[in-house]
């Protein structure tokens, strides 16, 4: 399975687990209103643009900011889970 | 050496002054611009709210600062749902990524409904989004207009058209006998009453139609359609009085179908009042040729006569309201607004409608209708 698909998978599986079943519709609108890729293209250096946008929409739909930033630092976390395991070249 | 620190320190000065001018400037416009202004945080909370916005919503500047917006402010749709906050514009804006517009209602603190016409936008800084500023206003008054203007339409219809359709069923009666044998000269004086009040009749509707339309009250029922199938018939009905007339009217198309997602019943419209004009201001003896041409996209339909044909300085009135151009054939009744509201329709349906024209030698109207069998 590609890498930048991997990371896709994890993001939705995260902004599902805030959002429920809406959560992968929200991914791929921020995905490709703000990056202009194909959603499952995403990479790691695709992140930190993506969490730019999604966490200001995120916060306007929970009135908790420790959730707002739970959310941000996961996904911020599969860039640098990513990049840890293609450094250490542990990818699958 | 020396000199060099106390240049630093007043460049510093002189930045940091700038700094303060333009937040100075950005405060003031941010207080006397003519409408409700308010600005969320990276956290969704409401970080500024100038004065009209405060006082259109009922609130004072600490029971909204700092506030998380979405619960502070209730957005509501025109049937008194409340908006889930996905769908409001200022989320909207994040997910959209550039300004959106919208009318909608807010609750004022006192829980009253108040309808607004707002643009949300995000804030950037050096191409991140920080924050969103949204900008609305009280549209109160306009939809009060909306529903006077829905009022009259419906006031109208009955009071202006009853009376005449009650003239013109009676007329009939009379003119058909049924109070008695009439002289001539009765007859004839009920036959001009007659068509004056038929006459009365279809300006009436024309204006409710077009009244309607200038309100944004008509609605286009859109559904798969057949453009061959629809003009056929339409000249089957039409084509009684065009060879009563000595006038020829013909269809030409390529193929057997060609299927548009289109309000069937409107086109008609458009199509009737383009081959009654071309049916008015023709002589005898002439053709008329209705022309379907499609494309991948769109249909274009040409409407095609001989007749009287129209002047190049009357081409910009073709289509404004009460228009009337004077021509060899204008003593033909007519309310002026039947291309007005042809048009009309015409753009209801995202296509257009022009004209050609050679005086003495005749008119083209031109119709492109898109397909629009992809449904968005």
């Amino acid at each position: 399975m590609p890498k930048s698909l991997k990371i896709y998978d994890q993001a939705v599986r995260i902004s599902e687990e805030y959002l429920g079943p809406a959560g992968e519709r929200f991914l791929r609108r921020q995905i490709s209103t703000h990056l202009g890729i194909e959603p499952e293209s995403i990479s790691e250096k695709d992140m930190y643009k993506l969490v730019d946008w999604a966490s200001l929409a995120f916060a306007l739909l929970t009135s908790d900011p420790r959730e707002v930033e739970s959310f941000t630092n996961n996904l911020l976390l599969l860039s640098t889970k990513q990049k840890a395991q293609r450094l250490h070249g542990t990818a699958a | 050496m020396a000199p060099q620190p106390k240049k630093k320190l007043s460049e510093q000065s002189v930045i940091h002054d700038l700094a303060k001018h333009q937040s100075a400037i950005a405060e003031a416009l941010f207080a006397s611009i003519g409408e409700g202004a308010l600005v969320t945080d990276a956290q969704g909370k409401i970080s500024k709210m100038n004065k009209i916005a405060l006082n259109i919503l009922g609130f004072k500047g600490d029971e909204v600062l700092g506030k998380w917006y979405p619960g502070t402010v209730i957005a509501e749709d025109e049937k008194g749902n409340v908006i889930p906050n996905i769908e409001r514009p200022i989320t909207e804006v994040f997910l959209k990524g550039k300004p959106v517009f919208r009318k909608i209602f807010y609750l004022k603190k006192n829980g009253q409904r108040v309808p607004v016409a707002l643009t949300a936008s995000p804030i950037m800084l050096k191409g991140k989004p920080v924050g969103a500023i949204e900008v609305f206003r009280d549209i109160t008054e306009e939809v009060e207009l909306d529903n006077s203007k829905d009022e009259f339409i419906s006031i109208a219809s009955h009071q202006l058209r009853t009376p005449a359709t009650i003239v013109k069923q009676y007329l009939g009666m009379i003119l058909e006998g049924y109070s008695g044998k009439l002289t001539p000269a009765q007859t004839e004086m009920l036959r001009i009453a007659y068509e004056n009040n038929e006459h009365q009749i279809d300006t009436i509707n024309d204006l409710l139609k077009v009244a309607q339309a200038d309100a944004n009250k008509l609605s286009l029922v859109r559904e798969q359609t057949d453009l061959v199938a629809l003009l056929q018939e339409i000249i089957r009905e039409q084509k009684r009085k065009y060879i009563q007339k000595d006038l020829g009217l013909d269809f030409v198309h390529t193929k057997a179908e060609v299927l548009a997602l289109v309000d069937p019943l409107h086109l008609r419209m458009v199509f009737d009042n383009l081959l009654d004009n071309a049916y008015k201001y023709s002589h005898g003896g002439k053709k008329v040729t209705v022309e379907l041409i499609d494309s991948a996209q769109a249909a274009t339909i040409k409407v095609k006569d001989q007749g009287v044909g129209i002047d190049a300085k009357d081409m910009n009135k073709l289509f404004q309201k009460f228009s009337r151009i004077a021509n060899p054939l204008s003593f033909v009744g007519g309310t002026g607004l039947g291309l007005y509201w042809a048009q009309k329709l015409v753009d209801l349906h995202n296509g257009t409608l022009a004209a050609q024209s050679v005086v003495g030698k005749g008119t083209t109207f031109i119709i492109k209708i898109p397909l629009g069998l992809q449904v968005p």
